[in-house]
């Protein structure tokens, strides 16, 4: 029995403006710390980049950690990458 | 009829221009076209370098200033004010790596004028510059002049920065682990997100083909002004900026893949590079000199002083070219790929290079009679043509081996 609908609490991470290793870095730190709210389906991350090898590396290493991840461009040199639990 | 054929055709087009700007290549690709290229270069004048050309650029901004360097050993030894700046070979490769990147990035739509999070950021990439720019010349190299085109002349400095490199790098990246982890917190919550930037598609290729019309413009204008080789080498710096930028050759991005996520496909694909290099380099180096034992080296190869005692001052330029260039967020090459892909801080990290030259060309007078002169090891000398063509193959294919066999370890790790 469900007690209550809870919502999707989304975190928006803003990276522009940094370059490697600090986007992989930092974004790996964010999912080990939001980690058993990202595992129960409780909260999805977005992580902003603006540098190409991050939408490479930040979904690889996620993926590793069991969460799925999808990209998205949204402009010029800016991608959204959603990270969730199973 | 026409109409149709000339539709197909143009959906054709559009088709081949989205795979090579519309995804980015894989990275044994542009390990495989680097090594290519390089050889072209070589074939054309030189191996592929950066460093030697912009460190002449510090010695004329600074005679610029009134400072005497013409008389510097350093700038003196580097043919510094032979010819009219920027009309030198190194010149044309660089600008033509930097407008080639731009050109990439803009067809790609991945250009954008990116200010730096923080002016901690600016910091970091000056000194990683200064850093950079004096480790590269101890070295006589960036990681391409002391690394990637040193293996390949069948020189043993290549190998000892190679290893400066990566314990380097390693030290950079485990000094932002650590600042990164000082934070409580990682900023940036919802709150203070900045805008997105405005879309603008159709205006981005439109800046590529102005690009375009401006290397089109400056190979014109080196054809007309100079010799024609250095024509031909600008080509291929505009080739190795695509090629680098579509691929994102970086040798930060490789040693951050190894050393965070234990990933080595951008590793291999530089060892690709090298390999492909090194075949190369062998044939244009042997046709030069088929003897060894006469002690004549082959001319523009990159076989680099290595320092005494035992190749130690080579280690360190390696160790302090690695943390440099992670601090800076780019190697030598991945600087220059950068700046036309429009991050204001590695303009700031290149300027930080040309501090660094200052630096070391200020204290050459003393360095290089002192410990660099005389302390070239080339390996033919010893081992002759056969054996070290064989060498050095067997060990860039060991360490390809070994470095997969320690990636295959996190998938043990993990399950």
């Amino acid at each position: 029995m469900r007690h209550e609908k809870e919502e999707l609490e989304e975190d928006i991470i803003d990276l522009r403006g940094d370059v490697c290793p600090y986007p992989l870095i930092m974004a790996l730190k964010k999912v080990i710390e939001v980690e058993d709210r990202l595992r129960a389906g409780r909260i999805a991350l977005k992580f902003v980049v603006d540098h190409p090898p991050s939408t490479k590396s930040i979904p690889r290493e996620v993926k590793k950690r069991g969460y799925q991840s999808a990209t998205e461009k949204i402009g010029a040199a800016e991608w959204v990458i959603t990270v969730k639990g199973k | 009829m026409g109409d149709h054929r000339k539709g197909k055709m143009i959906g054709v087009l559009k088709a081949d221009f989205e795979n090579i700007f519309g995804k980015s290549w894989d990275v044994w690709l542009g390990g495989l076209l680097v090594g290519l290229f390089n050889v072209f270069e070589y074939i054309c004048k030189k191996p592929w370098g950066i460093t030697s050309a912009t460190s002449r650029w510090s010695g004329w901004l600074l005679s610029g200033f009134g400072v005497d360097t013409p008389s510097w050993l350093y700038f003196q030894q580097m043919k510094t004010f032979q010819k009219i700046p920027f009309m030198y070979d190194g010149d044309a490769i660089n600008i033509g790596v930097v407008l080639g990147a731009f050109i990439a990035a803009c067809l790609s739509y991945e250009f954008a004028i990116r200010r730096a999070s923080s002016s901690r950021v600016y910091v970091q990439a000056f000194i990683g510059g200064i850093l950079m720019g004096y480790g590269a010349r101890l070295c006589s190299g960036c990681n391409l002049g002391a690394f990637l085109c040193s293996i390949p002349s069948l020189s043993l400095s290549g190998w000892i920065f190679w290893l400066g490199l990566a314990v380097g790098a390693y030290m950079g990246i485990k000094f932002i682990i650590w600042q990164i982890n000082r934070k409580s917190v990682i900023e940036g919550e919802s709150s203070n997100h900045r805008e997105y930037r405005e879309r603008n598609e159709k205006r981005q290729i439109i800046i590529g083909l102005i690009g375009i019309l401006a290397a089109v413009t400056i190979t014109l204008f080196y054809s007309r002004f100079t010799e024609p080789e250095v024509t031909i080498l600008f080509l291929i710096g505009l080739a190795f900026g695509v090629i680098i930028q579509r691929s994102r050759f970086c040798f930060v991005t490789c040693y951050k893949d190894v050393f965070v996520s234990r990933d080595a496909t951008l590793f291999k694909a530089i060892i690709i590079a090298v390999l492909v290099s090194t075949v190369g380099f062998s044939l244009i180096m042997y046709n030069m000199v088929p003897d060894p034992s006469t002690g004549e080296l082959p001319a523009h190869a990159k076989i680099n002083n290595i320092g005494s005692p035992f190749g130690i001052p080579h280690l360190i330029g390696g160790i302090l070219f690695g943390l440099g260039m992670t601090l800076a967020g780019g190697c030598a090459s991945g600087t220059l790929y950068r700046m036309g892909e429009g991050y204001v801080s590695l303009w700031v990290a290149f300027l930080g290079t040309l501090v660094g030259y200052v630096f070391i060309a200020h204290n050459w007078q003393w360095l290089y009679p002192n410990v660099l002169e005389g302390t070239k090891v080339w390996l033919p000398q010893y081992l002759g043509w056969g054996w070290s063509v064989f060498l050095t193959i067997l060990a860039l294919i060991s360490v390809y081996i070994l470095i997969t066999y320690w990636e295959a370890g996190v998938w043990v790790e993990n399950n």
